[in-house]
């Protein structure tokens, strides 16, 4: 035996040793690391979902739109509001179908824009607005084979005067209105009769 | 090996996606949502020009609330009723119903529902005015409009106190909170549009027609 011989049994064991080591480490390497992370996101979705079903539920079902600026009285009242014209009276100004009319000064109708000056009931520019607004719906209305039913629903500002209310009305008469609504916010307790909120 | 996880991957779903939509879609939906329910009160109002007097053939069984800054008048026919007790010997104008906090800050809890709603009722018991469904109501110009709603809510049900719930018709009542905790009387009648039977909150005065705002209050 010489020790060549020996020195290269010596350096194929120290290979062997060597290359079991490499596979050892490999094999513990990939024992210890974690399977790819996934999150459980089912749960997460069905919850999504719901709550995703409910809001589209209830997305786009209110056909009046409160404009800024407008603090809606509350009331017991329990009709549902149809979708018509729309008159809104904020606290600033008159607005038709989300297009401001009238330019309000303290809450009043500015005398040069009402018919018989500061006493008249008529105003002008909201009048001009409602008769281009009753010959759309006429036509309309004509094509459709339906009949022209004068219906609108005014949201006001809870501070607004009466005086107001009762000119924007006497105007939308004129302009062949019949029907009208208040819109109000329903009050939550709605069983107890009386509102709560305003007292 | 290799191959089964391969598998496994392409078995589930990639819901990651749908869960970006899903998350933007929510926040904005929720900015969108109304959580107020809305509701409305019908009216009609009377064409007429300023300043006409009524129309000389007016049927003479009306009933008329005025409201103004002193109180409510509550007319019936062609003629006021007189105060109510708490309000006599007042002096100056005699309005039915007088103001129960003159100084509140609110303009709504400056009058006296409670007096306005036991004044109606007492009135509805009456035979004659039982049937009758119609309140013209009128307010100075500078009334607020919450106040007039709040008219409109006091002149729309027979309200009951919540034990009573078999009760056919409405009851007065001695307290505000008595009042407040009470609840309309539901029987059952006929939907006049639809001719449909169900039980529903039974009226005081619930047709309201609006007059023109008076120009002898301030």
């Amino acid at each position: 035996m010489s020790s060549p011989e020996m020195h290269d049994f010596d350096a194929e064991a120290a290979e062997l040793r060597k290359r079991l080591k490499k596979k050892q480490k490999a094999n513990r390497k990939a024992r210890s690391t974690p399977p790819e992370a996934t999150l459980s996101l089912n749960s997460m979705m069905d919850m999504m979902t719901i709550i995703l079903v409910f809001l589209l539920k209830s997305y786009g079902q209110e056909p009046i739109k409160v404009l800024p600026k407008t603090d809606l009285a509350f009331s017991t009242s329990e009709i549902m509001p149809k979708d018509m014209t729309v008159i809104t009276i904020t606290q600033e100004s008159i607005v038709m179908m989300e297009q401001e009319i009238v330019k309000l000064e303290d809450r009043k109708v500015p005398k040069t824009d009402k018919k018989g000056g500061e006493g008249g009931l008529i105003i002008q520019t909201l009048e001009t607005a409602l008769r281009d607004e009753v010959e759309k719906q006429k036509n309309f209305a004509r094509m459709t084979g339906s009949e022209f039913e004068g219906e609108m629903t005014i949201v006001a500002d809870q501070g607004t005067p009466y005086r107001l209310i009762a000119e924007v009305m006497q105007t939308a008469i004129a302009s062949e209105f019949k029907k009208f609504r208040f819109a109000v916010i329903k009050d939550v307790m709605v069983r107890s009769g009386l509102s709560a909120a305003a007292l | 090996m290799a191959r089964f996880k391969k598998e496994e991957e392409s078995n589930e779903l990639s819901l990651v996606p749908i869960l970006n939509l899903v998350l933007i879609l929510i926040p904005l939906l929720l900015l969108s949502v109304v959580f107020l329910e809305i509701t409305v009160i019908n009216v009609t109002m009377p064409q007429r020009s300023a300043g006409a007097a009524p129309p000389s053939g007016e049927p003479p069984k009306r009933l008329q609330i005025m409201i103004s800054r002193e109180g409510f008048w509550v007319i019936k026919g062609d003629r006021a009723l007189p105060p109510v007790p708490e309000c006599t010997g007042r002096g100056g104008q005699q309005v039915t119903v007088c103001l129960l906090e003159p100084d509140a800050e609110l303009e709504v809890e400056k009058y006296n529902w409670l007096a306005l709603y036991n004044t109606l009722i007492e009135l509805k018991a009456d035979p004659q005015w039982a049937e009758h469904e119609q309140v013209e109501l009128v307010a100075g110009p500078d009334i607020p409009f919450g106040v007039l709603v709040k008219a409109m809510d006091v002149t729309r049900y027979q309200l009951v106190a919540p034990d009573m719930d078999d009760a056919i018709k409405g009851s007065s009542f001695t307290s505000v909170d008595e009042m407040n905790s009470a609840i309309a009387v539901r029987v059952e009648s006929i939907d006049p549009d639809s001719g449909v039977s169900a039980v529903r909150p039974l009226g005081l005065f619930p047709l309201v027609v609006l007059g023109l705002p008076t120009t002898t209050t301030q």
